[in-house]
């Protein structure tokens, strides 16, 4: 009962000193929520990327494109061919009328280009999307296919994926370097805002040590006001995180549909847990090292003072 | 004198300096070889001019410092062999109060004396209980809404003792505690720390009142540069202890009745 009496007194104190010293709480809290939100954008961007290329590797797929002049017929042949293929796992046949319509969905509100023109279908082209079983076959798929009468051109977006795993490599090495240098920047501010309400409490806690107060009573507070900054900043980067992939997706939503193609991001519920997770680990590491370190200052500073 | 000594051998020792030494990390010997003893329920000054090693001693009571050599026992209990964590439970034994106070500001006479059961976790009822049984031996009942900035020094000190006797210590430490007070309120601090005393709590007080120290005809404890140089019993005081009563120090002439009003339970005695 003391124990839980004692819990609830330290709570109180922490609230306390978190209202009396606001400013530094804001500071603390903004340093904190940019630290995360870099880290958890640029976490989620990682994750995002590595997503589309295990996809690719999974899935490897190549686009077909037929000379305008090869007819329906023989479009079908090359059809056939690329089916009986033992490569391939799946592929669809695009007519020139199913480029046509897509041509239009893309260039909505400028309907007036096609009628100037007196564009039909005719002049458009024949095309094959395929997933092939292996991202190993990619390559010599791709050689084979430039080879058939009336292709004239094959798509593997290889070149794309490449520049991803670039970028990916990239996003993995600052996540890490923003990890440390955020981290230290907010252990750091959130041990000056304890460090200043210890200071501001000096009397308060000599009081309490010379009447026999637990060391864990003496630092409960200050512990209790680390975490509570630790998890502010947590749920505040949370939030903004989410805020921002939602927005991203719904612009991504709104593009083009071969960008929509390539980076097909999932929805954020695939990362909400983990996210929510790592940054109340985050939160509340931030929070203890901080005040750990705030008090353990003071505490030999003041034994300095003393003599 | 050899009929005081046999009386005092028989005594329960609460407080043993066994040729305990402390030297600073800038060479200041504070205290050196000192050797003492002080007795349950006993009431001692501890004299001595400025850089004479009290405060050190003190420290060292209060486990703030470790002796350089020697051992100190207190309630037959060894200080070095109590760790760190334990440090706070043992200090939970012993009251202390300042000559500068250490009240906290923000808070009310009442809410600085229940913050000692505060800290401890002490229920609501019980806070209130004997916190109000304080203020009532320290004649503060009505000024426990007070802050103390609207308090006079020697009421400041009273909150103070309040304070350091809530928990029922077994040793009350004043370092200095009438250093900032007029004789008339020295002198009512005085008597409370000998109420306090004839409750069965050991006192020692460090002061540069000497004739305060004589007055009140307890064992002075003299430190001269870290050793201690007399120590007199003065009028014997060292086999009265406790068992002399506050009435006796009126009789003595050195409280009179006008300086005892809080002793009657009122608060305007300041």
């Amino acid at each position: 009962m003391n124990k839980l009496r004692a819990f609830f007194y330290i709570i109180k104190l922490s609230l306390e000193n978190l209202v009396k010293n606001w400013y530094m709480l804001l500071a603390s809290v903004f340093v904190l929520f940019t630290g995360m939100y870099i880290m958890g954008t640029l976490i989620i961007s990682s994750s995002s990327i590595s997503s589309i290329l295990n996809e690719q590797a999974e899935h490897p797929e190549v686009e077909i494109i037929c000379r305008g002049e090869v007819s329906d017929d023989e479009s079908l042949l090359i059809y056939r061919a690329i089916l009986a293929d033992e490569r391939v796992d799946a592929a669809v046949m695009n007519t020139k009328e199913d480029n046509f319509r897509k041509m239009k969905e893309t260039l909505k509100g400028y309907e007036e280009i096609f009628q100037y023109e007196n564009a039909s279908s005719d002049v458009l082209y024949v095309s094959f999307d395929i997933k092939l079983r292996s991202a190993a076959e990619l390559e010599g798929f791709s050689e084979d296919m430039r080879r058939v009468t009336g292709v004239e051109e094959v798509q593997d977006n290889d070149s794309i994926y490449k520049y991803f795993r670039a970028i990916s490599s990239v996003v993995r090495v600052v996540t890490i370097a923003a990890m440390i240098i955020m981290g230290f920047f907010s252990v750091l501010l959130t041990v000056n805002t304890i460090r200043l309400t210890v200071l501001a409490r000096r009397k308060e806690l000599r009081i309490m040590r010379d009447l026999g107060a637990s060391y864990a009573f003496m630092r409960g507070p200050f512990v209790a006001e680390g975490v509570t900054i630790g998890l502010i900043g947590a749920l505040l980067s949370y939030l903004a995180v989410k805020g921002t992939y939602s927005y991203l997706s719904k612009l991504l939503e709104r593009s083009g549909s071969t960008i929509r193609e390539i980076i097909n991001l999932k929805p954020f519920s695939a990362y909400s847990a983990g996210l929510a997770f790592g940054f109340i680990l985050g939160g509340l590491a931030v929070g203890l090292i901080a005040s750990m370190l705030a008090i353990r200052k003071y505490i030999d500073n003041e034994r300095d003072d003393e003599k | 004198m050899d009929q005081n000594n046999t009386v005092t051998e028989r005594r329960q020792t609460m407080i043993m300096f066994k040729n305990v030494s402390k030297v600073y990390g800038n060479g200041v010997t504070a205290i050196n070889n000192l050797n003492m003893r002080i007795f349950k329920d006993e009431f001692v000054f501890l004299m001595g001019a400025s850089g004479a090693g009290k405060s050190t001693l003190i420290k060292l009571l209060m486990k703030e410092e470790e002796p350089t050599d020697g051992r100190i026992f207190v309630n037959n209990r060894d200080l070095s062999q109590i760790k760190k964590g334990s440090v706070q439970r043992y200090r939970r034994q012993i009251g202390v109060v300042f000559q500068d106070y250490r009240l906290l500001e923000n808070k009310t006479v009442f809410g600085n004396v229940a913050f000692a059961m505060e800290i401890m976790g002490k229920s609501r009822k019980d806070i209130h209980e004997k916190v109000g049984a304080a203020l009532s031996l320290m004649g503060l009942s009505k000024k426990a809404d007070e802050f103390p900035r609207n308090l006079s020094g020697g009421e400041q000190q009273r909150a103070a003792l309040a304070r350091a006797i809530v928990n029922s210590p077994r040793i009350l430490i004043a370092d200095e505690p009438t250093g900032n007070l007029d004789p008339a309120n020295a002198e009512q601090i005085m008597y409370l720390l000998d109420l306090i005393n004839s409750q069965h709590t050991t006192v020692i007080v460090a002061t540069h009142a000497q004739e305060m120290a004589r007055g009140m005809g307890r064992r002075i404890l003299y430190l001269d540069h870290g050793e201690k140089n007399e120590d007199l019993s003065s009028a014997g005081s060292a086999s009265h202890g406790a068992t002399r009563k506050a009435d006796d120090r009126k009789e003595s002439g050195l409280f009179t009745e006008e300086n005892l009003l809080f002793g009657k339970g009122g608060d305007d005695g300041e």
